[in-house]
């Protein structure tokens, strides 16, 4: 991206630069011709005026050269140098002819290029310039060497020069208007040739034009009402005082007034017309206030329409808005595909062209109660609605209804959403539930048949294998004895094995029948049912008092079973083993915790615990079938429990079990100390 | 003559548990008079007859599983006639379904007793049976059979 130039933003001050800067060097030009050829009026525009000097011709070409080269951007290094040169030449010019004049030296530029034949009535020296010239020609220079440069507080001094250069050019002019010597003539030096001031007022502007986008100029080529109002108020407040005060000065001259009735006329002119200038102006400048806030206005309102209608035809709902008549004022894209109609078919109709014929009676009664009240209205599936296609067709839909108040009326928005899908969807898995409630069921039944028809078999074979140990022994040698009581131990782990699997899948169906239950009961249920188990060993028990949980009680009590005769049979090493059954808390829930002095197990195997089949010992150290923790897990993860195990090789193990709290309600009425008694 | 020919009725359809059920009686010398019937029709059939000219069983022994008619259709029939229904019917099964407990018992059996695979316990369980119903149970007297 280029920046944006000066010249591209204000082609107008651009050119004004340019025409400063011809004016400059055209002025020059003639002057010197005038000075080469000796045309007096060239020299002086009136016989008997102030010359323009051939050193200050030289100037205005050196300055509008330089003006002219700094005008085009970008300015390549060397031609800016060039410019900065003549720049430097004119000021140089200016200061030097100053010197001369304060100090009375006499460096002989004067008359340098020509020599001046006609010496001015009050000049001293023949063909210096007037001071107030050189001290342009100084200031100007300047400027121009200082047009581009900014000073750290973000001024440009190369302006405010030039508009110095400005305001004493203008003295000048006003001097010959007014014929005020003193203001274009410094006794006893040259004065200052009208078409010199003239030349100042346009070049000064010219730096000025050149640079609109910098400091002063900022304000005056912005396109606020700050800058209307300069670039409005500006000229006049130059040029109105100085009309008026030249009628004034003319009237009062030609005898038609005196001194304080002139002076009466020109404030009072004054105030009038720069009071007519100011209401001219600001109205002028409100309205064009109120029409850019209008336009605002109206770009902010297309804007938000815009935006609207953006959503209306992008958004994957079929959307209807209709008047206060029911009457579609705009229906979107995706309602158009919905029902099959184009909007222009739609629009001006009533909204009852998309309901079913059979209910148009019925809505027309609907939607009139609604539009007495109209709300937000969600209405679902329930409510069975149904919408009618261009074809006569009817789909299932969703509607919602949202009223806005718009400058037309109350307005209904009203949301449609075909749900034919969905309720496909629904009764699809609707279906799906029922086949799978069938499939599960005949699951059930096969499980109940596939257990006891395999538990058949294994009755006889334990039966008579029993039966020939029993009756055949005597006939037998030892090792067939042997292998048949191999076969009885095989049965029997084989009829072990089917009824734990038919408990553990049985807990998957099994509704859970919550009762609130003392767990110490039930532990000590258990631990009746064990003893056969502990028969002949030293087992101690420890049964801290346990909480009341609310459980399954029968699937409560296997849990108990299944742990507790774990730590009997893994404890079977040990000659005195410990048995411990207590509670704490875990994360803010109870847990019950069952600790034995058993062989224990790695804890590497830890995850392998719960797995149903998965087993950590030796069928022939320790017996089971690897039913027993995964049915306890089940059984907890139904209850909503977490259950998870510590253990140590030889150090034994530790089973703990989360349980939901018992609602408080369900606690039983526990004995609360008294506070009165202190008890 | 009205004699009691037979003390059990063994309904059972599985040969090798008719056999190791008699077995198991005979040892525990119950198995006198015992009965088997094959399936269910057969078992009624023999009630139905038999009631006629002998004194009804002293326990029936009814397995649920069974061809034709099964054990609990069987056990509704025993009830819904006056001149069976105080039989003393013990259900002797493999299946440990609750629902076959409650149908069960809801039609009135006196017992419920699961075959364990552990044939001493079966065993075990036989003797049980034997002892409480054929010698220390009272039997229902013949006046129970008459219709009201």
């Amino acid at each position: 991206m280029t920046p944006l130039t000066s010249e591209a933003a204000h082609p107008r001050l651009s050119f004004c630069a340019r025409l400063a800067s011809l004016s400059a060097l055209l002025t020059g030009f003639v002057v010197l011709l005038g000075w080469a050829l000796d045309v007096a009026w060239l020299k002086s525009l009136v016989p008997g005026w102030a010359t323009m000097k051939a050193n200050t011709a030289l100037g205005f070409i050196l300055a509008g050269l330089a003006l002219w080269l700094l005008q085009r951007h970008p300015i390549p290094p060397s031609r800016r140098t060039f410019a900065q040169l003549c720049a430097a030449t004119v000021a140089l010019l200016g200061l030097l002819t100053l010197s001369q004049d304060l100090f009375g030296w006499d460096l002989g530029i004067d008359q340098f290029l020509f020599k001046d034949t006609v010496t001015s009535p009050e000049t001293s020296v023949p063909g210096r310039m007037s001071p107030i010239s050189a001290f342009n020609f100084f200031l100007s220079g300047l400027a121009l060497l200082l047009v581009d440069v900014e000073t750290r507080r973000g001024h440009w001094p190369g302006q405010f020069l030039a508009l110095l250069t400005t305001t004493t050019s203008f003295m000048a002019i006003v001097g010959y208007a007014y014929s005020a010597h003193a203001l274009y003539d410094i006794e006893p030096y040259s004065s200052m040739a009208l078409h010199s001031a003239l030349a100042f007022a346009v070049l000064s502007l010219g730096v000025l034009a050149a640079r609109p986008d910098r400091g002063l100029m900022v304000l005056l080529t912005a396109d606020t009402a700050g800058g209307i109002l300069a670039r409005r108020l500006l000229p006049i407040a130059v040029f109105l005082p100085l009309v008026l005060g030249w009628l004034r000065l003319q009237g009062q001259q030609a005898g038609f007034y005196g001194l304080a009735f002139g002076l009466a006329l020109f404030t009072l002119s004054n105030v009038v017309l720069l009071s007519v200038v100011v209401w001219w102006n600001a109205r002028s400048l409100s309205r064009l206030d109120l029409e850019r806030r209008q336009a605002e206005r109206e770009r902010e309102r297309l804007r938000g329409e815009a935006k609207f209608r953006t959503l209306v035809e992008s958004v994957a709902v079929g959307i209807v808005v209709v008047d206060e008549q029911a009457r579609i004022v705009v229906i979107n894209p995706h309602a158009e595909k919905l029902f099959g109609y184009s909007h222009q078919e739609l629009r001006g109709k009533l909204v009852e062209e998309l309901v079913p014929e059979n209910l148009r009676e019925k809505h027309v009664v609907h939607r009139s109660s609604y539009m007495a009240a109209p709300r937000m209205r969600e209405m679902g599936p329930a409510l069975n609605l149904r919408a009618r296609r261009k074809d006569g067709t009817t789909f299932p839909v969703e509607i919602g209804l949202s009223p806005i108040e718009t400058d037309d009326g109350t307005l209904v928005i009203a949301t449609v959403q075909d749900i034919t899908k969905r309720l496909e969807a629904e009764e699809r898995t609707k279906h799906k539930a029922a086949e799978l409630e069938a499939i599960n069921k005949e699951l059930e039944a096969f499980t109940y048949s596939v257990f006891h028809d395999l538990r058949a078999p294994l009755r006889h074979l334990d039966g008579f294998s029993q039966l020939l140990v029993e009756e055949h022994a005597a006939a037998m040698p030892e090792p067939v004895r042997r292998y048949l009581n191999r076969i009885r131990d095989g049965t029997r782990q084989m009829g072990q094995l089917l009824d734990d699997l038919l408990n553990f899948s049985r807990l998957g169906r099994q509704e859970l029948n919550l009762q609130l239950t003392g767990l110490n009961s039930l532990v000590e249920e258990v631990i009746a049912g064990l003893q056969p188990e502990g028969a002949g060993r030293t087992v101690e028990w420890k049964i801290d008092p346990l909480p009341f949980v609310e459980c399954d009680p029968a699937l409560m009590k296997q849990v108990l079973s299944n742990l507790l005769s774990n730590a009997v049979k893994f404890t079977r090493p040990r000659e005195r083993a410990v048995i411990e059954v207590g509670s704490l808390t875990q994360d803010a829930q109870p847990a019950i915790f069952v600790r034995d002095n058993g062989v224990g197990f790695s804890m590497n195997y830890a995850d392998k615990l719960f797995g149903i089949f998965q087993r950590l010992h030796r069928q022939e150290d320790f017996e089971g079938t690897g039913v027993g923790l995964a049915t306890v897990q089940r059984i907890i993860h139904k209850h909503g429990g977490r259950v998870w195990a510590e253990a140590e090789i030889n150090r034994g193990a530790t089973f703990y079990f989360t349980l939901p709290e018992a609602p408080a309600q369900l606690q039983p009425a526990q004995e609360v100390p008294d506070a009165r008694t202190g008890r | 003559m009205r004699e009691q020919d037979v003390e059990i009725l063994l309904v059972e359809d599985n040969p090798n548990d008719v056999e190791l059920t008699l077995h198991a009686l005979r040892r525990e010398k119950l198995a006198n008079r015992i009965h088997v019937a094959r399936d269910g029709e057969e078992a009624l059939d023999f009630l139905f007859q038999s009631a006629q000219a002998t004194l009804p069983p002293k326990l029936v022994l009814l397995d649920l599983k069974l061809p034709k008619v099964d054990g609990i259709e069987v056990l509704r029939r025993i009830r819904s006639d006056p001149r069976t229904k105080p039989l003393p019917v013990v259900i002797l099964t493999a299946s440990r379904e609750e629902k076959d407990m409650v149908n069960g018992y809801k039609l009135g059996a006196n017992s419920y007793i699961q075959k364990p695979v552990d044939f001493d316990a079966f065993r075990e369980v036989i003797r049980h049976l034997g002892l409480y119903w054929l010698v220390v149970n009272q039997p229902p007297p013949p006046n129970a059979f008459r219709p009201e």
